[in-house]
């Protein structure tokens, strides 16, 4: 690390093109991850367009800027309106909009905010000074290790689902069932398509999405209009509280490192890193019952996670030359255009470069901070609107939402039939997250295992023979095992207090 | 209601007047290009290096899309998905006519327009710097003396890499195991993890961890060797005589009026020719193989038919 | 107690289908002769533990062991009637959007939705609509260019 180096970049960004580039892109990723439907992918796309023959420091920050606003942006709506602006944002949405619905709407955007700040700083500063290591332990994670991963992801179902677990695994595998729809991710044969030439590429996933969040919740809200309490219209406040500071610090030093960390791992991103921060803040909760009644830990650990995400997602990019998601393929591409080929020789050679973007990320993660304290009066403006006239027009931004991905007719009828299947399981207390956590995992996990069993040739104990999957089946163990506990304390505890009402 | 009936007349004549005076010729607005393989990987490399230089002869950005898996078939599938309307181009890749022979996929290089070819890649054998062979004859010996053990990462089932190791194989008499994966670069990532022994992409694929010194080539099945690497030697100098590669070109999906599609193609070659883009070929090792629809177009049968000679020789077709 | 239980037991029987569906249609995708395992394994696996998990639920809820509350869906029930016509009005949305096109249809379908929720006032009964379609429509086919339907307008010349 060559600190002269390091601070001199810093001089590189703060020149007026660059850091109007950097705004730009955080406002633009604020507005597009507030969207549903629309992805950070997209926002690049759209304003990759101000950035034809500029220097690569404004380019680049352009691109950061809305990779960070995007995983903000994401929550707003999702806490607002239950609908998850990116997929990054539906465990937010979890605790959010129940925060939202109390009148609490501030207070849960500007704890995401916070939460979103903190988690990207702590994310590129993780970056900036463990890059080499964490991508030498990105490079140990084969087919074996990425099933491993699948399968601890996938058993935090069992930590965030409240009410009957066996409900919530019914929802998980009944996920992974849908997840197989559409082309198998080895062979290439269509699975449970009916001929239907949209599903070769599998039930798309935004669509999906909305349906079971946004559609579903409308439906609920409609049945319930005439009994809901008058909300308190006025917005609470703008900053977070002290007490809940105190109250999320360790949450989000936690989800930050958990967010970096599988941000690092190529194909894992801010979605499974908001999930598992989730689960995890959810486990080692002294009120895990609270967990999806509004509480303010629940929205600081997945926002902290998916913001720590970028960094992580920095490292192989930068160091292995290999891209864990659409937006980091972008600014390969990006970088490929200036000349530079990111990758082991980009250290030794261009070192510049790398520290202009992890100045770059830290400029970009502030700007979203101003932005977003002067934003949040105004976004909270939504939720004083008439819920009569509300819910139409966010039925009507669901189904815009739904088609804009691809185009598509076919979508919208995607995110109506998820829609009502969501109504339906929300009404028989059938969890929905397991379901949009089987969705994001049950491709990775389904190729890597076959993957493995094609290389052992059939022998499962393939499956065992690395350290770091067996390290990974054992916190999902440890992870179960403690959740399980709880749960059966809460209800023992939960039971005792009714025995003795009556 | 006859309030609301005129108001939405009005409403209906201002949507015209503003549609109307917002329609132009194409491209009105940003054209998306499907890549069917891993970001990182040299389709995807390729593909955004020429629309990166396309933008500026079309005069609209261009969104590369990747679509990996199954080994490209997911992509070409989304290809034949999106809208004919010229505002979708995929690139269509070897493995357009190596799926179909197995039997698994719904579609051919017959529901594609070709515009252009873009380039052709040779496979390389290539291994870890610290392996104990140094050359083919030793990765075949050390093979023959450990049947069923060496595995080799490829793009995917029925790609062009998983062909060449099969025909490899086939032609060297050696047993290995063929791991697939989504792309040529997480097949690369792979290898330089240590979770396989051996890759057969294109060099663009390992260059940069060759140049690194984590990974070393082998062999190259091309008719001359690598401009790059000019010590690896090609396999017919090393007494196998193996040429074999991918060749990628641009496509839309049937039905995009003609005049689009010659939009289309001419600013993709004028792009193709740019300085910038061939510059950028040679740096990444990349060979460029230009042909016009019609060549691309009998090129896609003549390739088909060899492909599934191929394939059938070596045991990967349909049964 | 018995009407609490039979929310769950249809639910259990419906995931069962479900499991033995999937099952039987993984039987006939075809055997992979390259890799060892075919397009069926997983998804036959998958189907197994969802018929096993929802035999579990059926098992322990006529045991009386299942404690999970239902909240009963009453079909005269005036509230759930607004549900079945939001989604009735979604379908048509659905259905008619490529034909009618985006501006008409989402006008019509926003003022049938303020209907359906009670609202009288004739200037949110318009107003409300218009605004609504024309900014979706800006934001979407114009700043983010999504191409929206057309519909009817390209009989106007377009």
């Amino acid at each position: 690390m060559d600190f002269a180096l390091f601070i001199n970049s810093f001089s590189n960004i703060f020149q007026f093109n660059v850091m109007l580039a950097i705004f730009i892109g955080v406002a633009g990723g604020i507005a597009i991850g507030a969207l549903p439907g629309l992805t950070g992918t997209m926002g690049v796309a759209l304003l990759v367009p101000f950035t034809f023959g500029r220097p690569s420091a404004e380019g680049l920050g352009m691109l950061i800027g809305i990779f960070s606003g995007s995983m903000y942006g994401g929550s707003i709506s999702a806490i607002l309106i239950n609908t998850p602006g990116t997929p990054s944002a539906a465990a937010t949405s979890l605790d959010g909009y129940p925060l939202s619905k109390k009148g609490q709407a501030g207070r849960a955007l500007s704890m995401s905010l916070f939460a979103s700040f903190f988690g990207g700083i702590i994310g590129v500063i993780i970056m900036t000074f463990m890059s080499p290591i964490i991508a030498k332990a990105a490079l140990e994670f084969g087919y074996v290790e990425y099933f491993a991963l699948a399968l601890f992801g996938l058993s935090i179902i069992i930590s965030i689902t409240n009410e009957s677990m066996i409900k919530g695994l019914i929802s998980g595998i009944f996920g992974l069932l849908i997840a197989t729809i559409g082309m198998d991710p080895t062979s290439g044969y269509p699975r449970y398509t009916f001929g239907r030439m949209e599903l070769l590429s599998g039930p798309s996933f935004i669509p999906v999405l909305i349906g079971l969040f946004a559609v579903a919740e409308v439906f609920n809200s409609i049945e319930n209009l005439s009994t809901q309490q008058k909300l308190d219209t006025k917005i609470d406040r703008y900053l977070p509280s002290l007490t809940d500071i105190k109250r999320s610090t360790k949450n989000i030093i936690k989800s930050s490192i958990i967010g970096t960390a599988i941000g690092s791992i190529p194909g894992a991103g801010g979605d499974i890193a908001a999930f598992v921060a989730y689960g995890e803040a959810k486990r080692s909760s002294k009120h895990p019952e609270l967990f999806g009644t509004g509480e303010i830990e629940a929205i600081a650990a997945p926002e902290a996670a998916n913001n720590a995400c970028m960094g992580g997602a920095m490292i192989p990019l930068l160091s292995l030359g290999v891209p864990g998601d659409a937006i980091t393929a972008v600014l390969l591409g990006a970088f490929i255009m200036q000349g530079l080929q990111p990758g082991p020789l980009l250290y030794q050679e261009h070192i510049d470069v790398v520290y202009n973007v992890f100045s770059s990320m830290f400029i970009a993660n502030i700007v979203m901070l101003i932005l977003g304290i002067i934003g949040i009066r105004f976004f909270v403006k939504v939720i004083t609107i008439k819920k009569e006239i509300l819910f139409p027009i966010i039925f009507c931004l669901c189904i815009v939402g739904s088609f804009s991905m691809r185009q598509n007719i076919f979508d919208i009828w995607l995110s109506l039939i998820f829609g009502v299947i969501g109504y339906l399981m929300i009404r028989a207390k059938f969890p929905l997250s397991p379901i949009l956590l089987a969705l994001i995992l049950g491709p990775m996990a389904e190729s890597n295992l076959r993957r493995s069993l094609t290389v052992s040739q059939g022998d499962p104990s393939i499956l065992l023979s690395r350290p770091i999957a067996i390290g990974l089946y054992i916190i999902a163990l440890l992870s179960i095992i403690s959740s399980v506990i709880k749960q059966k304390k809460i209800r023992k505890r939960l039971e005792s207090q009714s025995q003795e009402k009556l | 209601m006859k309030n609301v009936v005129k108001r939405v007349m009005v409403v209906l004549l201002l949507t015209v007047l503003v549609v109307t005076s917002f329609s132009q010729e194409f491209p009105r607005k940003p054209v998306t290009v499907i890549c069917p393989m891993a970001a990182g990987g040299g389709t995807d490399a390729v593909l955004r290096a020429l629309s990166r230089e396309a933008e500026k002869f079309l005069g609209q950005s261009i969104i590369v899309s990747d679509n990996p898996g199954a080994g490209g078939a997911i992509g070409h599938s989304a290809m034949l998905q999106s809208p004919n309307d010229g505002y979708y181009v995929g690139m269509i890749t070897f493995e357009l006519n190596s799926l179909p022979p197995q039997g698994l996929v719904p579609f051919s290089y017959k529901d594609f327009d070709p515009l252009m070819m873009v380039n052709q890649d040779a496979s390389a054998l290539t291994v870890k710097a610290d392996a104990p062979y140094n050359n083919i004859a030793e990765f075949i010996a050390y093979a023959k003396a450990n049947p069923d053990k060496l595995t080799i990462g490829n793009a995917g089932p029925g790609s062009v890499w998983h062909v060449a190791a099969g025909l490899m194989a086939d032609t060297a008499g050696i047993k290995v195991i063929h791991v697939p994966f989504d792309g040529g670069a997480p097949a690369a990532t792979a290898l330089v993890g240590g979770h396989v022994n051996a890759v057969t992409v294109s060099v663009a694929e390992v260059q940069g961890h060759v140049q690194a010194g984590a990974l070393k080539i082998l062999g190259i099945m091309d008719t001359k060797r690598n401009e790059l690497f000019p010590n690896v030697p090609t396999f017919k100098e090393q007494g196998l005589d193996l040429v074999f590669g991918t060749w990628r070109g641009l496509a839309v999906p049937k039905g995009v009026k003609p005049e689009i599609r010659e939009k289309l193609a001419k600013a993709f070659k004028s792009a193709w020719d740019t300085e910038n883009f061939t510059t950028f070929a040679k740096n990444s090792s990349l060979g460029l193989v230009y042909m016009n629809s019609e060549d691309f177009g009998a090129f896609l049968e003549k390739n088909y038919n060899e492909v599934s000679a191929v394939m059938k020789k070596i045991g990967l077709s349909k049964k | 107690m018995k009407e609490k239980r039979l929310p769950d037991i249809v639910y259990s029987l419906v995931f069962m289908m479900i499991g033995i569906f999937s099952f039987v249609i993984a039987q006939g995708f075809p055997e992979d002769f390259i890799m060892k395992l075919g397009p069926d394994f997983y998804p036959e696996l998958l189907s197994v533990a969802l018929i096993i998990l929802s035999l579990t639920l059926f098992i322990r809820t006529i045991l009386g062991k299942n404690t999970s509350k239902f909240i009963a869906i009453n079909i005269r029930d005036k509230r759930f009637q607004k549900v079945i016509i939001s989604l009735g009005l979604a379908i048509l949305y659905a259905m008619f959007l490529k034909r009618v096109g985006f501006i008409p249809i989402t006008i019509l379908f926003l003022f049938a939705f303020l209907l359906l929720l009670n609202i009288r006032k004739p200037l949110t009964l318009i107003a409300v609509p218009i605004v609504a379609s024309f900014a979706l429509w800006f934001v979407f086919q114009k700043i983010l260019t999504v191409s929206l339907p057309i519909g009817l307008l390209s009989l106007l010349g377009y």
